[in-house]
């Protein structure tokens, strides 16, 4: 049963719509992530033009993560203060994002650079995942190290106290990460957790129990700036098919939430790996192999 | 059978003069559409061909290329300026495009069938790949009757289509009707665009109003206990 999007303008079929939002869903819950940087290029796959499936990706990231925030808020594991410095690199980065792919959409490049873009995300965040697996399990088994080190971010200038994560670091390095997650929330659509909790980790050197907090408090303003941005200036997102995946995504993730805690850790981190390694090898084929048709007309 | 019907009492009301008409000359775009299929028939004079063309509104548009560099296959864009949104020819007897060119007026009032440049060539196959050009024959049913279905595709832009009719004889044009098939978007289609376009705040305040709710809802029911 197909059914139309009014501003892809083309028609869809339900089930596959609803497969694709279940399974989206389905892996967040299972990883803990948002999704958006597995939604956009699926949806890609599956037929959606480029920039519609950002412009979508966005409203899914921001209705995801925004419940999320909710709940951390009750908690109170948000750093506002190092939140709030990371949204303002956050969203000089999203305007950047945004005029970028709107520059992309005009010269008729969306593709080309999305799909490197997200293969080159898909892979380095696969690596990275297989690799600190890897780490804890073979090199540190029986170690105990250290989570962060002292790095050339510490040495920046401009230092100021985050008193909630009790840290003493340059206010550039949060600026510089939320510009950088910004510019990719613009460009791909995606919120960018799985960036930005291990830059949060790792290069901060922020504790665990307030990262997840304070980037899904980040993701969720960037992401509710950034909908009014391709909103204005590229006119890209789908009312019917941002409800879908929504819905569908949410089914998707309370399944996956009553069965992640009988799955070991572990194995997951290494079958997300692997998933993150499959989807990028599908786009990577996509932009060597001979395309079926070599003329594709768009009206604008 | 019902198509049938129609052309029979065509027949008798227009008499021996060629002519056509349509099932519809409305299509409504709305959340149901997975295109449409519209009936073309008609009668000729037996002594003479006819030449259909299906012209939509002209629009701008760009043409991609794919182009290997490397091992990759990049974009290669160029903009068009009033590009027809669907193109169909029919005939009876079956014309190539070649055929077609040794019209001259027929060639003038169409930009899209004007040379043999592979530009235009380009087009037409970047066209076809999305349904929205179109080379048959016409049908021929009994006496000097024909018909022909074909499908108004999903991704067809609102707007008018001119539906021209040219009847040859002797190698020259002889006749010419034209008719009009609109296609306009409609329902909760033609609304959201219409609010996208025109007032894109609310159209952002309503989304993001129904997928916190949505959102919210669904946790709540799906939620484990």
């Amino acid at each position: 049963m197909n059914f139309y999007l009014p501003i892809a303008e083309i028609s869809i079929n339900i089930y596959i719509l609803i497969s694709l939002g279940v399974g989206i869903g389905f892996i967040s819950g299972l990883f803990g992530i948002g999704g958006g940087f597995i939604s956009s290029p699926l949806l890609i796959l599956v037929g959606i033009p480029p920039a519609v499936a950002v412009g979508t990706t966005t409203v899914q990231v921001f209705a995801s993560t925004s419940t999320g925030v909710v709940s951390h808020f009750q908690r109170k594991n948000i750093d506002y203060q190092m939140g709030l410095t990371m949204v303002i690199g956050g969203l000089v980065g999203t305007l950047f994002g945004v005029l970028i792919l709107n520059n992309l959409k005009n010269i008729g490049l969306i593709d080309n650079y999305l799909n490197s873009i997200y293969i080159i995300l898909l892979i380095i965040t696969a690596v990275f995942i297989l690799y600190e697996t890897a780490k804890v399990n073979i090199v540190h088994k029986n170690k105990k190290f250290k989570l962060h080190q002292h790095s050339w971010i510490h040495g920046l200038p401009f230092k100021i106290k985050y008193r909630k994560s009790k840290l003493y670091i340059s206010v550039l390095a949060p600026l510089l990460i939320g510009f950088f997650i910004g510019v990719l929330t613009g460009l791909t659509g995606i919120g960018g957790g799985f960036i930005l909790i291990p830059c949060m980790i790792y290069f901060l050197g922020m504790k665990t129990i307030s990262v997840i907090g304070t980037s899904l408090f980040n993701i969720t303003i960037v992401s509710f700036v950034s909908l009014f941005l391709q909103i204005y200036i590229n006119q890209n997102i789908d009312f019917v098919l941002a409800l879908g995946l929504i819905v569908s995504s949410s089914i998707g993730a309370a399944l996956a939430a009553r069965i992640v805690d009988i799955l070991d850790q572990e194995n997951l981190k290494v079958t997300f790996g692997m998933l993150l390694l499959i989807i990028s090898s599908f786009l990577a084929y996509d932009l060597f192999r001979t395309p079926e048709n070599l003329f594709i007309i768009n009206y604008v | 059978m019902y198509k049938y019907i129609l052309i029979i009492i065509f027949f008798f009301k227009i008499g021996f003069a060629s002519n056509f008409s349509l099932d519809q000359f409305e299509i409504e775009i709305n959340s149901n559409f997975l295109g449409k299929e519209v009936v073309l028939f008609g009668n000729k004079d037996k002594d003479s061909d006819v030449i259909f063309i299906f012209e939509g509104e002209n629009k701008k548009a760009k043409l991609t290329t794919k182009v290997k560099e490397g091992f990759l296959w990049i974009n290669e864009t160029k903009e068009l300026n009033n590009q027809p949104s669907f193109f169909a020819i029919f005939t009876s007897p079956k014309k190539t495009l070649n055929e077609i060119f040794l019209y001259s007026s027929l060639k003038d009032r169409h930009l899209l069938i004007s040379n043999h440049s592979l530009e235009l060539h380009k087009i037409r196959k970047a066209m076809k790949v999305k349904n929205l050009y179109i080379e048959e024959e016409l049908e021929s049913l009994s006496g000097n009757l024909f018909l022909k279905k074909f499908l108004i595709p999903d991704n067809i832009s609102p707007g008018n289509i001119k539906v021209y009719m040219y009847e040859i004889k002797n190698n020259e044009i002889i006749k010419m009707v034209s008719k009009n098939l609109q296609i306009k978007k409609g329902g909760i289609s033609f609304k959201l665009e219409k609010l996208l376009k025109t007032e894109s705040f609310i159209y952002i305040i309503i989304l993001i109003a129904i997928s916190l709710l949505l959102s919210l809802v669904t946790n709540l029911i799906f939620r484990k206990k």
